[in-house]
């Protein structure tokens, strides 16, 4: 990825700005309908020439269990949501593109859509050779009798879909020379596009190699395969000329794999001191009408972090997902965390008015002094000192009288499974890296050429991270769930490490002179096995006025991020995660008719929030360093979780009236 | 820019409806440029009914891009810098129609005689499309949320309109007919808005209440408020914003302000009279009842601002 | 559909282009004269990322043709650096983090322009209105904000306004 010097000139190389020689755009013919048989199709490429299903890779990948569920490149026979690829069609010229979509003619036959999880649950299924719309249902925890606690607390909560949105829209170019397919695409994860094209397209590995164009945003929406890059793919090979394709700002709101879409049902059992005794849970996640998608594993990854920071010792939850006549659900920045700690929080908000206990005393007596491993499989490190610290650090018992403050604790699980790669090149006195993941927008080039000169005493001038390139690495895994820093920086710390013992191998000694004078390369792959968790609190205050709108006065955080590898960058992250989290919470979700119909079609119904709805920011970073060789936690995902507890509870406090979901309309909040 | 009368037309058999379209570019179309409003006029009488007038053209060309309409020929007329212009004569304040919504807010002398066109102006989209959009395009498109037709009407003002041949002037009460349906004829433009201007004992204010980026507006109420010499009113008329297909008069509301100030028993009864007059619908940004509870406190708002205005110095009015 | 002859200047260079009408002026800048820092990133003129300068006046070059560029001239992000030096808004975006993945950025940096060429103070509420037509995901805008007002102390610590 470009860095910001080049970025500020315009000079960033993103899809868009590429142009190959000979290319054709694509455009692609979307079912107007959420559930309809496809009678019959013609015009340009459609399900009469490429039958096949996405398939696997990155982190928008649940698994496929039954190949019933699969989530078919073009339309066959039926289709399933509003934006559904039908068709596509190819011209020299974008502007022209668009007018042979008139040339594309379907017929179709209405069918009565389901559109929310009770009629998913209730009705028939979507999917013939299928005997319901579940696409997974497990428990997590253990089966327990009801404590004998005199406190027994249960309420529903749900957390409304949202489109990432990040400012660049997805695209690809696909190039075929006959032998080899290239492809530059805005990703996340080269790798995973690599693999989920071949094995798609059932091309050998090493005839795919995938490129990372400078990425415009991604929050989540880049990482998986879609059915509009296999078409490009497979147009480039039919037409033997590269194809590109760019989706508009309303194909990326009907057709990307939107986040969220998660109801919750809670119950809790808890003393007259407050300390919880036993936990229930549902969680019924509206996965979209295919299989294979996050909404597939989310259930469950939702589920494990129910008990979050707090020593619960007894959990049981019941994880579902069920399809719908919606896109499938992706990862969207927090992806399960910011429903989990959302279902979590508003309970202990509704232990501490119960007991009439402050919301920070509540919390924090269910904190942890030691080491803890969650029922539901989640594990922190002690979480009293972190959180003892922050209720003081972010002043809650001061606020709280005086601006009727909410607040939120939470556990940031970094998604570090899988771990990263990272390849060191030295030579002509100049240093090339590669990792498995590709930054879009995280300055990851910061903290490589910081942990190189740490480990390695390299000047940071002469470090260059190059863009994400599967023909540079063995393997690779994915820029998502908070893990770069961690993972990848793990990574490379390893790679410095074998480079010395190369140069120590081959010169005695280590020196810098050593290693510059010389041609090395070493690349690793670390795999993470463990858990790495890290702690975040956030307050919020609020002013609602009399139309019911509200303003976020405050928002302060504190976040333990192990070490602070790019303190200026670490900021920007949180506050944009804050004005994300905000989002959810007053302005985002996606609607939809009872008939199905799409009513959030452009970013002004998407509703983003813009420069004026900023809050005062205070932001503490806490350095506890964890067992990572160069310390670091994740942090991306942070404010997405924590901001949106917080909010809402400063809403409720300000409001006079209890919250269940985002996002909060301003009707509910008039007197 | 100007939008003749249209329905939107639903296309069934093809793949893409109106409301189903995921396209970002326009469909191709001829295009002129006149230099001035004789060649324009003689244009619109030769092209026929199948042309759009581009005038800032923030509100066409988004229309143009989602294939909503597709225009044979497109007339562009901001060549015509004569139709852009603020000028005060003694008792009337008069506005070339191409004059941009970012003139008018940042025009110091408009801010002293008539503060309700800069609220107006200032609150509308965003500072990038003030920079083109124009006071006539906003009045001709006439879409339910665009904020000056009801600011027109409540100042009582009148529009000139060209044709070829022919003017003709039409007072904004008569000018809007229907959602995006004027009183223009397809050979016609918008060349001048008049509103009447008095010294002393007037007032006016504009207030509304909008959705995040973007900013349409969720409701609005426009007031004009003029008092006797006791200061109580003399006469009201209210005119209100995304409530209805067009501007929606309250006369009711507006009867029962007259002879009386407006205090705070005063202001609610004519809220409820204003909300009864309005025929708000549900969409993705509000609700009708949403709209109808906010109207009611917009109106409110408007009306003390008016009146508060009114009973000022002359001409101090900000 | 007649293509039209239109003559302009982008970033001082003069140019003669014929134009089919329906073009979009963002389109004309990106793929008929190559300068792809001016990005498309919506399509209901929400988000900004298209903002140059047209005139002197900060606009949305997705909403207009490139054929009413005619007789214009037009300012991009490109057109901003002088003989390789970064212009100061450039440099305080670096400075103060007001990008991530760069592509709000050449879109505030045009409506930042052609506030602080207004040469008169902004308050930090006055800089947030402004920007109420450039749309960022990643930032959260605070750096954005920070950003301008860091610029307009560089300029008038160089005593240089916006030409």
């Amino acid at each position: 990825m470009s860095e910001s010097k080049l970025l500020v000139r315009g000079a960033g190389k993103y899809v868009d700005d590429i142009k190959l020689p000979n290319m054709l755009y694509m455009a692609v013919a979307r079912s107007p309908h959420a559930r309809a048989r496809l009678l019959s199709v013609k015009g340009g490429l459609n399900q009469n020439d490429l039958k096949a299903a996405v398939g696997g890779g990155g982190e928008g990948w649940g698994g496929l269990t039954n190949p019933a569920l699969a989530h078919p490149v073009f339309a066959q026979d039926t289709v399933n949501y509003v934006g559904q690829p039908v068709a596509a069609v190819f011209a020299d010229d974008r502007y022209i593109a668009e007018d042979k979509l008139d040339e594309v003619e379907a017929e179709y036959e209405k069918l009565k859509p389901i559109m929310t999880i009770d009629e998913a649950l209730l009705g028939e299924p979507l999917h013939a050779g299928t005997k319901s719309n579940f696409i997974m249902q497990r428990w997590l925890g253990t089966e327990f009798e009801d404590p004998k606690s005199p406190v027994v607390l249960e309420d529903e909560f749900s957390v409304a879909r949202i489109v990432n949105n990040p400012l660049e829209p997805r695209g690809l170019i696909a190039d075929y020379d006959g032998s080899k397919l290239t492809v530059y695409i805005s990703t996340q994860a080269v790798f995973s596009i690599k693999d989920g094209l071949a094995s798609t397209l059932k091309l050998d590995e090493s005839a795919v190699q995938v490129i990372q164009a400078d990425t415009g945003g991604a929050f989540g929406s880049k990482s998986a395969l879609y059915p509009e890059y296999i078409i490009a793919a497979y147009a480039a090979m039919k037409y033997k000329r590269p194809v590109k394709w760019i989706e508009s700002r309303s194909e990326h709101l009907a057709a990307s794999q939107p986040g969220r879409g998660v109801r919750g049902k809670m119950k809790i059992f808890a003393d007259k001191d407050g300390v919880v005794t036993g936990w229930r849970g549902e969680v019924l996640v509206d996965a979209g009408a295919f299989g294979g998608s996050a909404g597939s594993m989310s259930p469950f990854f939702i589920g494990m972090q129910l008990t979050g920071p707090y020593g619960i010792e007894k959990a049981h939850v019941l994880a579902t997902a069920v399809m719908t006549n919606k896109p499938p659900q992706g990862p969207y920045r927090g992806a399960g965390r910011p429903e989990a700690a959302f279902f979590r929080e508003r309970m202990m908000d509704l232990l501490a008015d119960e007991l009439k206990m402050g919301a920070d005393e509540v919390r924090l007596i269910n904190t942890t002094t030691e080491n803890f491993k969650s029922p539901l499989g989640l594990e922190i490190e002690a979480s009293r000192p972190f959180f003892g610290q922050a209720v003081l650090d972010l002043k809650y018992k001061e606020k709280s009288k005086s601006d009727k403050a909410g607040l939120g604790f939470f556990v940031l699980l970094s998604a570090i499974w899988g771990g990263e790669s990272a390849r060191i090149d030295v030579q002509s006195g100049k240093i090339n890296v590669w990792l498995g993941g590709n930054q879009h927008g995280q300055e990851h080039y910061v903290f490589v050429k910081k942990l190189l000169n740490e480990e390695l005493g390299i000047p940071q001038d002469i470090v260059t991270l190059n863009k994400g390139d599967t023909s540079m690495l063995k393997d690779g895994v994915g820029s998502w769930g908070s893990r770069s820093a961690v993972v990848a920086g793990a990574a490379v710390v390893a790679a410095a490490r074998k480079l010395k013992k190369q140069v120590e191998s081959k010169e005695g000694k280590y020196t810098v002179e050593n290693l510059l004078r010389g041609n090395y390369s070493s690349e690793v792959y670390e795999n993470q096995n463990v858990q790495l968790n890290s702690f975040g609190a956030v307050l919020a205050t609020v002013k609602i006025d009399k139309f019911g709108l509200v303003n976020v006065e405050e928002c302060a955080g504190c976040y333990d991020i192990g070490r602070a590898l790019n303190p200026k960058m670490i900021e920007s992250q949180i506050i944009g995660g804050t004005m994300q989290g905000i989002g959810q919470v007053l302005y985002e979700e996606v609607v939809y008719d009872e008939e199905g119909n799409l009513l959030t079609r452009n970013l002004f119904d998407a509703g983003l929030p813009i420069a004026e709805n900023m809050p005062k920011f205070t932001i503490q970073i806490v350095e506890h360093p964890s067992k990572m060789p160069h310390h670091a936690r994740g942090l991306g995902e942070a404010p997405t979780i924590g901001v949106p507890v917080a909010v809402v509870r400063a809403i409720e406090r300000a409001s006079g009236k209890r919250i269940r979901h985002t996002p909060v309309k301003p009707q509910e909040l008039l007197k | 820019m100007e939008m003749h009368a249209h329905l939107i037309v639903f296309i069934s058999r093809k793949i893409f409806l109106f409301i189903g379209s995921f396209v970002m570019f326009p469909r191709p179309f001829d295009y002129f440029s006149p230099k001035n409003l004789a060649e324009a006029l003689e244009l619109l009488q030769t092209l026929g009914a199948d042309t759009k007038i581009l005038a800032g053209g923030q509100s066409l060309i988004p229309a143009l891009k989602l294939r909503t309409l597709s225009p044979k020929n497109v007339v562009d007329i901001t060549g015509i810098k004569e139709l852009s212009y603020i000028r005060k004569t003694e008792n009337m304040l008069k506005i070339g129609a191409l004059t941009t919504t970012g003139a008018i807010e940042n025009d110091s002398e408009i801010a002293a005689l008539l503060p309700i066109l800069t609220e107006t102006a200032s609150e509308i989209a965003d500072p990038l499309v003030r920079n083109l959009g124009t006071v006539g395009g906003d009045i001709c498109h006439a879409a339910p949320a665009n904020d000056f037709p009801a600011v027109m009407v409540a100042l009582n003002a009148s529009f000139t309109i060209a044709s070829k041949g022919r003017t003709r002037t039409v007072q904004a009460d008569s000018f809007f007919i229907n959602k995006f349906k004027t009183a223009l004829k397809p050979d016609e433009v918008l060349t001048e808005i008049q509103i009447p201007l008095k010294e002393c004992e007037v007032g006016s204010a504009y207030r509304k209440v909008k959705k995040g980026s973007g900013g349409f507006a969720i409701a609005g109420a426009a007031a004009q408020v003029s008092v006797a010499d006791d200061n109580a009113v003399s006469e009201c008329r209210i005119a209100m914003t995304a409530v209805g297909p067009k501007p929606m008069r309250a006369p009711e509301a507006e009867k029962a302000l007259v002879g009386k100030n407006p205090e705070a028993a005063v202001l609610n009864s004519i809220a409820k009279l204003a909300v009864e007059a309005s025929e708000p619908v549900s969409d993705v940004t509000a609700s009708a009842e949403y709209r109808r509870k906010v109207l009611g406190i917009l109106v409110k708002d408007a009306v003390e601002a008016s009146y508060k205005r009114a009973v000022m110095g002359c001409y101090e009015k900000s | 559909m007649k293509k039209v002859k239109t003559t302009f200047k982008v970033n001082g260079k003069p140019f003669e282009l014929e134009l089919e009408p329906r073009r979009l002026l963002v389109s004309v800048l990106r793929e008929d004269l190559g300068l792809t820092g001016t990005h498309n990133a919506c399509d209901s003129t929400n988000c900004g990322a298209c903002t140059v300068l047209v005139d002197g006046k900060a606009v949305k070059s997705c909403t207009m043709f490139g054929v009413q560029a005619n007789g214009k001239e037009i300012l991009t992000i490109e057109g901003l650096a002088k003989d390789g030096d970064l212009h100061p808004l450039q440099k305080a975006f670096i400075e103060k983090q007001g990008l991530q993945c760069g592509f709000c950025t050449p879109g505030m940096i045009m409506t930042s322009y052609w506030m602080l060429s207004q040469n008169r103070d902004f308050s930090d509420e006055e800089i947030k209105r402004m920007l109420s037509g450039n749309l960022c995901r990643c930032t959260g805008y605070y750096g954005i904000v920070e950003s301008v007002k860091y610029a307009k102390n560089l300029m008038s610590k160089k005593g240089g306004d916006i030409e």
